[in-house]
């Protein structure tokens, strides 16, 4: 498990990430999520040892993170980049040893990511020569050698085509399934949304909320849309029931807790049709606009 | 916007599945599932050998490094044979002549330049009369003319007088009116020439003659030089190869800087050190085809203490170069970082070569220009043996001084990938 313990970063006088704490559990995508300046990027590089945090630990299974365990950890940096003029192959294997792994293990290790990323073919041309969605393959690629215990992965859905879009997550989920903490960053909510088992929203430097996707899609209380025919502000006078928002063709309804939905449903039935009782749970996309609202 | 408070924190781990640590890594390692398997090396290659691995292959099968190496092997090779037909060419010359005695006459000069230790080889032209000669010579078909003019040996020459001709056919002449006036006066040549020679005396025969020493420093200053030229721009732009290509957020994430930049000064060092033993390789077969056996001599005495200090000095200077190339940011900024380098480089082969007495003392334990003066205070005898030992000592040091300011600058000036950096700059920026 990756925990995040009060981490600061000042640059000068301004504070770029502010007393931040989170954890990523194994085995779970933890979605980061937050406006550009918002601190995920800093944050990131905090983790992985590239930047020094002003304040703050970074503890991985308990302890401070070492330049050893961050070998292990497998990053895929904001700003992209590999050698243009080496081929494929041989500049994923430097890199799979930079990162402590055995030559043979090396190269085992960069035929089967590249084979897997449909780019065995590709393996001797420089990279250079690749299309664009190819070279991005290949970034992926780099993040991925030597069976990384953890993955921090910054944007890793930007600039991708399509079909890269699916690999990569379906890369993920696999990862995650062995037991893989994953970390990563998205301007995409709908990809988040899809993907990640945790969120956590940064805005200003600040962590505004953490949470499984699940508690935060119930943190509020429950909310129904009822379909009657005609306004049904009759329900304000029923127990349980702390707001409602009118309709022409019945009402938006929020109850204290959610058994209090048989009692509605009962008056409904009671006054007349209902055409349609539907929960309204908020997307990720609702939960990011509140939490960063200001 | 600083009042959204969180109003959600992590729940307590109960509440969701978490598998345990170290259950991942217990599965069956599989190839083709993704996830921690232990493929690590049991015993890893030190980083820095890595890099300097890849540096080497890469520049080894970069087709401008092989290209220029072969220019620059192909301009020696020419230069040493221009020189060869030069010198070759130089001492052999036709002369066109009327008279007989002529044949005698260069059959003389010959000799005398072969007493000089020089190689002459005069062919003889016969032609029928004085005008003939002169039409040879003035055609170009021969370097000189020589004609027998009321008992006077004339040298004809077109626009010029050939030197060698002048000189041994001069001699000759000299020789030969001497010897004559001599048995006119009723003496003889041997007589007159009796206790004219001047006797020489070396009173420390066995020290490295100080023209040798002053040869040897000379060869190595520029060999200095050259090394800078062919390290410099190649070692600052590989050194900024990461940060150009945007990797090295990548390679900083699982080693240290510093083991980048020390593999990346082994690799290209290493690679300048064999081009220059190449090129010093072809420049030694070519002066021993071209029978410069002694300048050879002169140049390689005290060559050891030369090569030690040598080395010593272009890793210093390999540290340097580094240091400017971590300032910048893309390779259009080298030219820029590596002006002083290369300004320091040329200061030290003019001062190298230039300084004597007690400035040269100092300077034979300054880091850089103590490559070439403290192995010529060796040789010249001025210099205690612990003197080049702890010059040798303080370059290792400034060294790996250099090398460190040089990490610690990279890394400040790491993220700052959008601008060139002043020096004083990247010190002060924080990690």
């Amino acid at each position: 498990m990756l925990e995040l313990e009060e981490l600061v970063r000042d640059f000068g006088s301004h504070r770029a990430v502010d007393r931040v704490s989170f954890r990523v559990r194994e085995g779970r995508m933890t979605g980061f999520v937050g406006g550009n300046g918002a601190g995920k990027t800093t944050t990131m590089r905090m983790v992985m040892g590239v930047l020094a945090p002003s304040g703050g630990t970074v503890k991985w299974q308990g302890a401070p993170a070492t330049a050893a365990d961050r070998r292990d950890f497998g990053y895929m940096p904001e700003e992209r980049g590999l050698y243009p003029k080496q081929t494929v192959h041989s500049q994923l294997v430097y890199l799979a040893r930079l990162r402590g792994q055995d030559a043979a293990a090396a190269r085992r290790d960069t035929l089967v990511l590249l084979e897997r990323l449909g780019l065995a073919d590709k393996g001797q041309a420089r990279l250079e020569s690749l299309s664009l969605g190819n070279q991005q393959r290949v970034q992926i690629a780099a993040a991925l050698l030597g069976s990384p215990r953890l993955l921090v992965l910054d944007e890793p859905f930007s600039g991708l085509d399509p079909h890269a879009v699916d690999t990569m997550a379906e890369l993920l989920r696999e990862y995650a399934a062995s037991g893989v903490p994953v970390l990563f960053s998205s301007h995409q909510l709908d990809l988040v949304e899809r993907l990640c088992d945790d969120l956590v929203v940064m805005a200003k430097g600040k962590v505004v909320g953490t949470g499984s996707a699940d508690e935060l899609r119930h943190r509020d209380r429950p909310r129904y849309h009822l379909v009657t025919g005609a306004p049904a502000g009759w329900a304000r006078a029923l127990p349980g029931v702390t707001d409602v928002e009118e309709l022409p063709d019945g009402a938006r309804v929020e109850l204290a807790t959610d058994s209090d939905r048989s009692r509605l449903l009962t008056e409904a039935l009671d006054r007349g049709p209902v055409h349609a009782f539907t929960p309204l749970v908020p997307s990720i996309a609702d939960i990011y606009r509140e939490m960063t609202a200001a | 916007m600083s009042t959204a408070t969180p109003t959600i924190t992590q729940r307590p781990e109960e509440t969701a599945p978490v598998i345990e640590t170290g259950a991942a890594s217990s599965r069956p390692p599989a190839d083709d599932v993704p996830g921690p398997k232990d493929t690590k090396a049991r015993k890893a290659t030190a980083p820095w050998l890595i890099v300097t691995a890849r540096e080497i292959t890469v520049k080894l099968t970069s087709r401008s490094f092989l290209v220029s190496t072969l220019v620059t092997l192909a301009l020696i090779v020419g230069a040493i044979g221009l020189q060869l037909y030069l010198a070759d060419s130089m001492g052999k010359i036709s002369v066109a002549a009327a008279d007989p005695a002529a044949g005698r006459l260069t059959a003389q000069a010959e000799q005398l330049a072969a007493a000089s230790e020089q190689e002459v080889d005069i062919t003889v032209r016969k032609e029928a009369s004085a005008e003939q000669v002169r039409e040879a010579v003035r055609s170009g078909e021969v370097e000189a003319g020589l004609l027998l003019d009321n008992g006077r040996w004339v040298l004809l020459g077109d626009t010029g007088h050939n030197d060698v001709a002048a000189t041994w056919v001069g001699a000759a002449v000299q020789q030969n009116a001497l010897a004559e006036n001599a048995h006119a006066a009723g003496t003889s040549l041997e007589d007159l020439s009796r206790d004219t020679a001047l006797e020489r005396l070396l009173l420390s025969p066995d020290k490295t003659p100080e023209g040798a020493v002053r040869m040897t420093t000379y060869f190595f200053g520029f060999l200095f030089y050259l090394a800078a030229v062919l390290l410099g721009a190649a070692l600052a732009t590989s050194v900024v190869e990461e940060k150009q290509n945007r990797i090295v957020e990548l390679i900083a994430s699982s080693v240290s800087l510093r083991s980048l930049l020390v593999g990346k000064i082994t690799g290209s060092t290493l690679l300048a050190l064999a081009q220059m033993t190449l090129f010093s390789l072809v420049g030694v077969a070519g002066l021993l085809i071209a029978g410069e056996e002694e300048t050879l001599a002169d140049i390689s005495s005290g060559l050891g203490w030369f090569l030690l200090f040598y080395v010593v000095g272009i890793a210093v200077l390999a540290c340097l170069f580094a240091a400017a190339g971590a300032l910048a940011t893309r390779s259009e900024d080298i030219q820029s970082t590596t002006t002083p380098v290369n300004a320091i480089t040329a200061l030290v082969f003019i001062v190298g070569i230039a300084v004597s007495g007690e400035t040269r003392e100092i300077l034979s334990f300054v880091p850089l220009t103590s490559t070439v003066t403290m192995p010529a205070r060796v040789l010249a005898g001025e210099a205690a043996w612990w003197e080049p030992v702890l010059a040798l000592g303080i370059s290792l040091a400034a060294a790996a001084a250099i090398v460190a300011v040089s990490a610690r600058v990279y890394r400040r000036a790491l993220l700052q990938t959008d601008r060139k950096l002043s020096f004083r700059q990247a010190l002060k920026l924080a990690d």
